[in-house]
This record gives structure tokens, C-alpha cells and sequence, in this order.
């Protein structure tokens, strides 16, 4: 029964997590994109951000390469690159005790930036997320990561703990 | 009997307008001159009617229509290789009778990144002499996106020539410090002329001509000489411009298209001081080259301009009229390949190059011709 609940607790973190660092990492880059036109001499009205921001949350569901005939969009590229990351952290931790905290934070970050690493190899250097090719960019996008990993410690732990005495204590 | 008549009548009318639509349709023919070039990316035509054609893959060929022989022309520089970069754009000079010389853009490696470079060199038998490069631009990137790499030669003998953003560069299209996103023009030495736009602003690269441009793989010139522009949007977006000295044609600030991860890059498609295109395309269909057609084998396309394009792979058939494209037609569906190149020959065809991507040495060259030839 605790692992049913163990595999649940986590199940409903990783949802969770993922999506919310899906959606500050989406919003990080209209918000680069916008700041950016904002430099150039644009009037940015606060409808105009709005609509920014909810256009690029459906962006994201389109397709941004089709591996093996499956269109990929970023939501999924960001779901994959998390849970390699948080399943691999899961499996050192049984092996040595560091921080959870801190590791799955640091798995956030790596899994994050590893989207950058593998799209520029595979894309010929090309970066598809604009924000990111400005090294300040990038340090933002990795640290949503990190904050992503965090989220996903905490919920995990109050999930399980609300699933294992019927409250959150 | 009333009714026969009636359905003989209705059959005739029927038959009749099927005649004329098939008719239109076939005012042409598609004649395969040549299969097996390795990505063929651009073709000119020699003064005696052979075909000169750049491959990306870094090499330069004549192809003699006459004979269907192909040779390789020799001494050509190194060149990079690599995704969207390799031997590019080929332009004779307008004297070329007289001087022999050939202008080629091409990109390099150099120990601060890839970027553009033009050279000329004469073509003497089939090799290349007196070598000299006459632009690299200045845009050094990583990736090998995004070159642009067109020329175009003015009727005051400078050329222009189209330099990309380099992809992960677009936000430099803005700035006049740099050589992305920009249309520059040189005279045909390499020097730059004393009458370009910015040639008297401080922190502007003097020989920038236009700039707010993204991947601009198609310049050519009408028979009046006003200069058109088309670049690949990115998805969506893809646009025809008017090119006129010293004005900003808006990328990245104002675009059609949106990112290849589905974010906005602008909400905002005009403003005032920037250029708008006088068409474009969404969804992309990737323009590549094109051509205004002033050849007399096709009276009813006298001055129409042809693009083509890469995705689907056809070509777009424009009737423009005081700078304003007043219809489109989709031409040569029929091909079904990536359309890399459209030229109007000298004796009135019009050559397409199809450039075969993802099967080695599947590029061809295409000519069309009045069905009735």
C-alpha cells in the first residue's frame, strides 16, 4: 500500500512541478522577447503582455520536431528532459544520501540546460528557445529549472505525507 | 428530343470549358535536362548558352545543354560545408564578355566563427584565376544557418549582396554595427561606394544598404530597376519586399511568422519606420530564389515574377502592378521536389534547379518550354 501511495505521491508532484516550470520557463521568454522589443522603442500596453504570455502557453503545444513520426512540442521536450533528470537523481540518492533538496534542485538545472545541449547538437548550434542565447537568459532558464527540482522535493514529500496521515502536518 | 438537344448542349458547354482550363493549364512543357546534381544551389547562364551552376557541396559546374555534358570548373576556394552553408550564390559580372569575371558567395571557417564571404576570380576554359575576396561579412556565428548569400548586380555595376541573420543572431539585424540581417552594397572591387545610405553615420557599417532583414535568399531587379527582396520567415511569415536604400524591413521587431518553438517573437506585425512586405507567406513556404521573366517564349507571362519555393516545392506566379501584387498563381506542382533556383534564360526558358535534399547527387536541372516547341 505505500508503495501504491509513494508511486502516486509521486506521480502527482511530477505533474505538478513539470507544469509549472514549463510554464515560468514559456513565460521567461515572451517576457525576454517583449523586454527586448521594449529597448526598441515599442509601447508594451498591459493587454498586449497578456496576450503575449496566453499565446505562448498554446505555442508551446505545437509541435517543435517530429522524432519517430511523433510531433514533439516544448511541453513535452520539458516533461521528458524533468523526469530523466528526477528519476536519475531518485536512483543516486538511493545510492548516496545528499540533500534532496539540493539534489533534485540541481537536477532541474542540469535537466533544463540539458534541452539546450542536446537541441544545439542535434540543430547544428542553432538555440530554438530565443531567451536562452544570451548566457544571462540561460542562467534564468536553468535557475526555473532548479526552482522546478525544488517544487517537485516539496510536493513530493507533502503529497506522500498527506497521503500517509490523511493531513498535511 | 428537346432534351437530347439539351444534353448535347450541356455536354458541348462541359467539354468545351474543360478544353480551355486543360488548355491554359498546358501552355507549357517540363523538359529534365539534367539529374544527378549534388545540391545545386544556384544557376547563371554564359554568354555561348552553357549553364553555370553552384553546388553547396562546394562545387562550380558547367553544364552545355546542347551536348548534356557536365564538367567541373577548377580552383575554386575552399569552402565550409556544413548544414545551410557551402558555395552559394554565382553572379557574372555585366562586362563579363569582355573581363570574364565571376562573383561567388561561399562561407567560411575562420577562428571567430563561420560567416559570408564573396570573391571573384576570372572563368578562362573552365578554371578559375586572379582570385580575390571582396567581402566577408561581418557576422561570425556558430551555427551555419542563415547566410542569405544572394547577389544581385545594379545597373550602376554595384552589387548587393544578402547577408542572414545567422539564426541565433536576429536581434542584430537591428543594429548597423554588423553585417546580420543586412543588405550591403560594394562596388564590384570590394570597395564601397562614397553614395551608400548610411556612409555618413558613425557607429554604421558603410556599406550597409538596407537592414531588419532575416534569411534573404532571393534579390533580383525588374526591367526598371527597382530592387525586390524575399526572405524566409521563420514558421510563418515569409515575405517579398521593395528594397529601397537606407530602411529598416522590421525583423525581428515586426513579423508575420512566430518561433519554431511556437512563442511570439513580436506581437507586433507594423510600426512606423519599419518596412512592410508586398506579400507574405503563412504558413512558410520557404522561398528560395526568383526571377522577373521578360522572355519571348511566353508572351502571357511578360513581366511576371517567378519565386520558388522549397515547401511544398512549386513555384508562385506574381502579376505585380504599381508595387503591389495583384495575383498569385502556383506553378509546376507538377515537379514535387524542393525548388532550390529559377532563372529566365537567355533565349526565353525559364531553368529550375530542384536540389534533391537527402539522396546524394538527386539535384535537377529542369526547362520549361512552350508545349508547342
Amino acid at each position: 500500500m505505500y508503495l501504491i501511495k509513494l508511486f502516486f505521491a509521486l506521480v502527482v508532484a511530477f505533474l505538478f512541478s513539470a507544469t509549472i516550470t514549463s510554464i515560468f520557463i514559456l513565460f521567461q521568454n515572451t517576457i525576454w522577447n517583449i523586454f527586448w522589443l521594449k529597448t526598441q522603442g515599442f509601447d508594451i500596453a498591459f493587454f498586449v503582455l497578456i496576450d503575449s504570455l496566453l499565446h505562448d502557453l498554446r505555442g508551446g503545444l505545437s509541435p517543435i520536431l517530429i522524432q519517430w513520426g511523433v510531433p514533439i512540442n516544448m511541453y513535452a521536450v520539458i516533461f521528458i528532459a524533468l523526469f530523466f533528470g528526477y528519476f536519475l537523481t531518485a536512483i543516486i540518492r538511493l545510492i548516496i544520501p545528499i540533500n534532496s533538496i539540493f539534489s533534485y534542485g540541481f537536477a532541474g538545472f542540469l535537466s533544463v540546460y540539458g534541452i539546450i545541449f542536446f537541441t544545439k547538437m542535434a540543430f547544428d548550434e542553432i538555440v530554438l528557445i530565443s531567451s536562452t542565447r544570451e548566457p544571462l537568459g540561460l542562467l534564468i532558464f536553468c535557475l526555473i529549472g532548479s526552482i522546478g527540482g525544488i517544487f517537485f522535493n516539496q510536493f513530493k514529500e507533502n503529497f506522500l505525507r498527506i497521503l500517509i496521515n490523511g493531513k498535511n502536518t | 428530343m428537346e432534351k437530347i438537344h439539351k444534353f448535347i448542349l450541356v455536354f458541348t458547354i462541359f467539354f468545351s470549358l474543360n478544353f480551355y482550363a486543360n488548355a491554359k493549364e498546358n501552355i507549357y512543357k517540363l523538359e529534365t535536362l539534367y539529374d544527378g546534381l549534388d545540391m545545386p544551389w544556384d544557376i547563371d547562364f554564359l554568354p555561348n548558352g552553357d549553364f553555370l551552376i553552384s553546388e553547396l557541396t562546394g562545387k562550380l559546374k558547367i553544364y552545355n545543354p546542347s551536348l548534356k555534358i557536365l564538367t567541373t570548373v577548377s580552383n575554386l576556394p575552399s569552402v565550409l560545408v556544413k548544414s545551410q552553408g557551402g558555395l552559394s550564390d554565382i553572379e557574372l559580372h555585366p562586362d563579363f564578355e569582355t573581363n570574364n569575371l565571376i562573383y561567388f558567395s561561399y562561407s567560411i571557417k575562420t577562428k571567430e566563427g563561420n560567416t559570408l564571404r564573396v570573391s571573384r576570380a576570372k572563368l578562362l576554359d573552365n578554371t578559375l584565376s586572379n582570385f580575390e575576396v571582396i567581402f566577408t561579412a561581418n557576422a561570425f556565428r556558430k551555427t551555419s544557418a542563415h547566410y542569405g548569400a544572394r547577389l544581385l548586380f545594379l545597373n550602376d555595376n554595384t552589387l548587393l549582396i544578402s547577408s542572414g541573420d545567422g539564426f541565433n543572431h536576429r536581434e542584430k539585424a537591428q543594429y548597423l554595427d554588423n553585417h546580420f540581417g543586412k543588405i550591403v552594397r560594394i562596388n564590384d572591387d570590394g570597395t564601397i561606394p562614397g553614395n551608400n545610405p548610411f556612409s555618413e553615420e558613425d557607429k554604421a557599417l558603410k556599406d550597409i544598404f538596407t537592414y531588419g532583414h532575416r534569411n534573404q535568399q532571393g534579390l533580383t531587379k525588374d526591367i526598371n530597376g527597382i530592387i525586390y527582396s524575399h526572405e524566409h520567415g521563420p514558421k510563418g511569415g515569409d515575405e517579398l519586399n521593395i528594397i529601397n536604400p537606407g530602411l529598416n524591413y522590421g525583423w525581428p521587431a515586426i513579423t508575420y511568422g512566430i518561433d519554431y518553438s511556437g512563442s511570439i517573437i513580436s506581437p507586433f506585425k507594423r510600426k512606423e519606420g519599419m518596412e512592410q512586405p508586398i506579400k507574405y507567406w503563412t504558413p512558410s513556404i520557404a522561398v528560395s530564389d526568383m526571377t522577373f521573366y521578360y522572355g519571348d517564349l511566353f508572351p502571357e507571362w511578360y513581366g511576371n515574377l517567378f519565386i520558388s519555393a522549397l515547401s511544398p516545392g512549386d513555384v508562385r506566379k506574381l502579376v505585380i502592378s504599381d508595387n503591389k501584387v495583384v495575383s498569385e498563381d502556383i506553378m509546376f506542382k507538377e515537379i514535387s521536389s524542393r525548388i532550390r533556383s529559377i532563372k529566365s534564360s537567355n533565349n526565353g526558358s525559364l531553368i529550375i534547379l530542384t536540389d534533391g535534399r537527402g539522396k546524394k547527387n538527386s539535384g535537377k536541372i529542369i526547362r520549361v518550354l512552350p508545349n508547342n516547341l
